[in-house]
């Protein structure tokens, strides 16, 4: 029996041979009871196969795959909300250093603006006397 | 002898079975989108088989399918929003189905590694003589056969003769030509012929 016919012999329960390649077979066939033999145990093999095929799981498989869900999605929510407590932490601290810069500079302009005034309000009666004079 | 509440139990779901079982599935798929969960139970019942044929097929039985099994479900679950029809949900199920299946199955290789093999250990051996094979039924000799083959083989011979795709269809989920299925259909099942030669010699 040759490679060539096996091969031929497999491939024809899968896949479509071309005309040439199925009379290759079919004068393969009847030339080699060898051939013949292993068809018969290819087809009984195949058949075996299909049958061992498992047709569920274990009893309950449906209510295991919904508590899985249910668990699955109580577990996501508890690691949104621990997202979201890292999340306002950083925030957090980020915003410390904001509001500090933010009164400092506040504060400057404020004190800017009183000295300004502060100098405005000395500066006038000295101007006034200087230029009245005595 | 049957309660009320046995009674009223199984009323409840044959109700429930007959509501969903003549739905269409993209209907199903449409409704589980939306956060339905009968929808999507009726989703596990219908595709439990084809995914426990499957998992099955590629790690034998036991509770790490089973697990593997939930998995899919869970990831289908997830996945669904994605979900756009292009293929059958059997075909998308299915291919959730195998890459689990690879990752299991890697899972065990590397553990074997870790842990030196037991020589009396003969539980992964496929019995040989034909004397062997009488011991175990048929279906437990073919399981144990398809895992000594290389994960290549096994999964285009679980997906064609177990699960009954096309080679075409067995193509796409694998996403190989067509022409890599055949091949390696014929290879695998020379390797399991060989394999099972003593069954198939007593049997014929």
């Amino acid at each position: 029996m040759n490679d060539r016919a096996r091969e031929l012999l497999y491939r024809s329960y899968d896949a479509e041979l071309s005309a040439s390649e199925r009379e290759e077979l079919e004068r393969a066939l009847s030339d080699s009871a060898d051939l013949r033999v292993e068809m018969q145990q290819l087809d009984m093999m195949r058949t075996s196969v299909a049958r061992a095929a498992a047709e569920s799981f274990e009893l309950g498989f449906a209510e295991r795959v919904s508590r899985r869900l249910a668990n699955e999605s109580g577990s996501a929510a508890d690691a949104l909300y621990g997202s979201l407590r890292q999340m306002f932490r950083y925030v957090a601290a980020a915003a410390v250093p904001v509001c500090i810069v933010l009164v400092i500079w506040n504060f400057q302009i404020d004190g800017t603006s009183s000295e300004a005034q502060a100098e405005t309000v000395w500066e006038t009666p000295v101007q006034t006397l200087l230029s009245n004079g005595p | 002898m049957q309660t009320q509440a046995d009674v009223s139990l199984a009323t409840r779901v044959a109700d429930f079975e007959s509501e969903w079982s003549g739905r269409p599935e993209q209907e199903l798929v449409d409704t589980a989108r939306r956060g339905d969960e009968q929808a999507f139970r009726e989703i596990v019942r219908r595709l439990e088989g084809r995914v426990a044929a499957t998992v099955i097929g590629m790690l034998g039985p036991g509770p790490e399918a089973d697990d593997v099994g939930q998995e899919v479900f869970v990831r289908l679950y997830r996945a669904l929003p994605k979900f756009r029809g292009d293929s059958t949900l059997a075909s998308y199920v299915t291919r959730i189905a195998i890459n689990l299946c690879r990752n299991e199955w890697q899972r065990r290789k590397r553990r074997s590694n870790i842990f030196v093999r037991d020589e009396s250990d003969q539980s992964d051996n496929v019995p040989g003589p034909a004397g062997d094979a009488d011991s175990l039924p048929e279906r437990d000799l073919i399981r144990r056969a398809l895992l000594q083959l290389a994960a290549e083989y096994r999964e285009v011979i679980v997906l064609r003769l177990m699960d009954g795709f096309s080679t075409r269809e067995a193509a796409g989920i694998l996403d190989v030509p067509e022409g890599t299925v055949t091949s390696r259909l014929a290879r695998g099942q020379m390797k399991l012929r060989a394999i099972l030669e003593p069954m198939l010699k007593e049997a014929s």
